[in-house]
């Protein structure tokens, strides 16, 4: 069984994770934008 | 939260059907015209169907990430966590191996067909005319049952969110797809998956943290602990049974739709690989984020009156209107980013190997990007007419297209790789893959069609190239468009 502290750590990580996505995304974003390499 | 209901199907919903008609109103206005700002300027069939094959890291991610969270991966996360548990959600985050395994073969496809539109323009060069149409039956079969899977699911989650009517909450959806990939094309849909990729990851992760501040891990796991001891089992074996079926349901659907081939295609020179791997990675904490809510119905003391509305009630009970409202934008998003890019690869597939491949074989560019624009009004069409009488068991179509897309693994990744493999042994693996898959579904169970489609295929592929072993030259897979 896992534990309380196993739940919330992979909870945690995933949570870091999907930030992190957003925040890749937008830096992404921006970069291809200012490099004019959108499309 | 708020009972209203029109259809009596479902007797909790969370959000009230006017504020959820004016979501749908808003969202899909704003959608519709940025497609046609997307796709003022597309003038050529590269421009509309491949976004005139130059795509961006940072776009190209996105559309990938979002084509792959479905509302499936939205609202069964929390079902299958609710239902099998911590396997549930970390056993749906491995549907990200497929978007993973397929970075390599995005950046091979680029380099060898660099003119290509289709995954059938591959098959089609690779294999000769017989294994491409098998091929094209089993992918407009996949294809146009995701299609009706998904508009089905438009209206049921639009109806069990807000009790507004099935059919005015599928039509709209519909619409609202159909239209802005009309207009823009494939520019639309993949710029449109941006937007949607970010509204979805910030509305799970936004939602996960207010469960979290507002019950806690101590209380979610001390309630499960002593009513629902098996959600946190880690040796929960049909949990592990569905994880390793889904795994290879997964690779075969992205190894072999067009929707995926569609984005290799029309990504920039160097991108293919690396924007599916980031997607890929991207992509894996999503379930287990979306999945997480789930597990707190317990605390809240919550009566599911069925599985699929889990996450939904837990947002509506903890967060009041505004969570329900959260929640709906995310669903809506989810939808419509899986349902353009399906629309899109699909009419990319009719144009090309229907049309001129079978219909116009003299077919000029110019015609193709008529004729493409016709075609997504008439799936746009075919969709809507099928998913009008509700009858669940065209969705259940589906899940048995999994011994369908798992015998096509191994003629797509070995037809990119070994110039040994022929079109017989490919047309063979395809045919005998997806007949013992079917058998297997019906005879054993869905858990085992897609393993044994897949397995069947590998073993038929092999015998029947060390038979007659072939000796293809990759060059020319590199020639021009014409069928």
């Amino acid at each position: 069984m896992i534990s309380a502290a196993s739940l919330s750590l992979l909870v945690y990580v995933a949570l870091t994770l999907t930030t992190l996505a957003i925040i890749c995304l937008a830096v992404m974003m921006w970069r291809d934008w200012k490099r004019n390499q959108l499309w | 939260v708020a009972a209203n209901c029109r259809e009596g199907n479902h007797i909790n919903t969370v959000l009230p059907p006017s504020i959820a008609f004016l979501i749908l109103a808003v969202f899909g206005i704003a959608w519709v015209i940025f497609g046609w700002w997307l796709g003022r300027n597309n003038r050529t069939l590269d421009d509309y169907m491949l976004a005139g094959r130059n795509v961006g890291l940072a776009f190209a991610t996105a559309t990938a990430m979002a084509t792959w969270v479905t509302s499936n991966t939205t609202m069964t996360a929390p079902q299958l966590t609710y239902q099998l548990g911590v396997w549930g959600m970390v056993g749906y985050s491995l549907g990200a191996v497929g978007l993973l395994l397929f970075a390599p073969l995005a950046g091979r496809i680029k380099q060898l067909l660099p003119h290509g539109f289709t995954s059938g323009d591959f098959i089609r060069r690779r294999y000769g005319n017989l294994a491409w149409r098998v091929f094209l039956l089993i992918s407009l079969f996949y294809a146009l049952g995701w299609l009706i899977s998904l508009g089905m699911a438009g209206g049921i989650l639009v109806n069990a969110l807000s009790g507004l009517q099935y059919h005015i909450g599928m039509s709209v959806i519909l619409l609202v797809c159909v239209s802005y990939t009309l207009l823009g094309g494939m520019k639309a849909v993949i710029a449109t998956d941006f937007v949607q990729t970010l509204i979805i990851l910030s509305g799970v992760v936004l939602i996960a943290f207010l469960v979290i501040d507002r019950i806690g891990f101590d209380t979610i796991h001390t309630d499960l602990s002593n009513n629902h001891p098996m959600l946190l089992n880690l040796l929960f074996p049909a949990a592990l049974m569905f994880l390793f079926n889904n795994l290879l349901f997964g690779v075969g659907e992205i190894f072999h739709s067009n929707v995926w081939w569609s984005r290799a295609f029309a990504f920039r020179d160097k991108v293919g690989a690396r924007a599916y791997l980031l997607a890929g990675l991207f992509w894996l904490p999503i379930p287990i984020v979306a999945g997480f809510i789930a597990l707190a119905a317990p605390s809240l003391g919550l009566q599911i009156p069925s599985a699929d509305m889990v996450g939904p009630m837990v947002v509506g009970e903890l967060l009041g209107t505004t969570g329900a409202i959260v929640v709906f934008v995310v669903i809506f998003s989810a939808l419509a980013s899986s349902l353009d890019s399906l629309l899109a690869a699909t009419a990319d597939l009719v144009t090309q190997d229907i049309y001129r491949g079978h219909i116009n074989p003299g077919a000029t560019d110019a015609q193709c990007y008529k004729a493409g624009h016709y075609i997504i009004i008439g799936l746009g069409i075919f969709t809507w007419l099928l998913c009008l009488p509700r009858f669940t068991t065209l969705a259940s179509l589906l899940y048995f297209t999994g011994a369908f897309v798992a015998s096509t693994i191994w003629p797509i990744v070995f037809g990119l790789y070994y110039p040994w493999v022929t079109g017989k042994a490919a047309t063979t693996a395809m045919v005998l893959g997806t007949a013992i898959g079917l058998l297997s579904y019906f005879v054993i169970g869905f858990y085992v069609a897609a393993l044994v489609s897949c397995a069947v295929s590998l073993v038929s592929i092999v015998i029947v190239s060390t038979l007659e072993t072939g000796s293809f030259d990759f060059r020319k897979l590199s020639g021009g468009k014409q069928p």
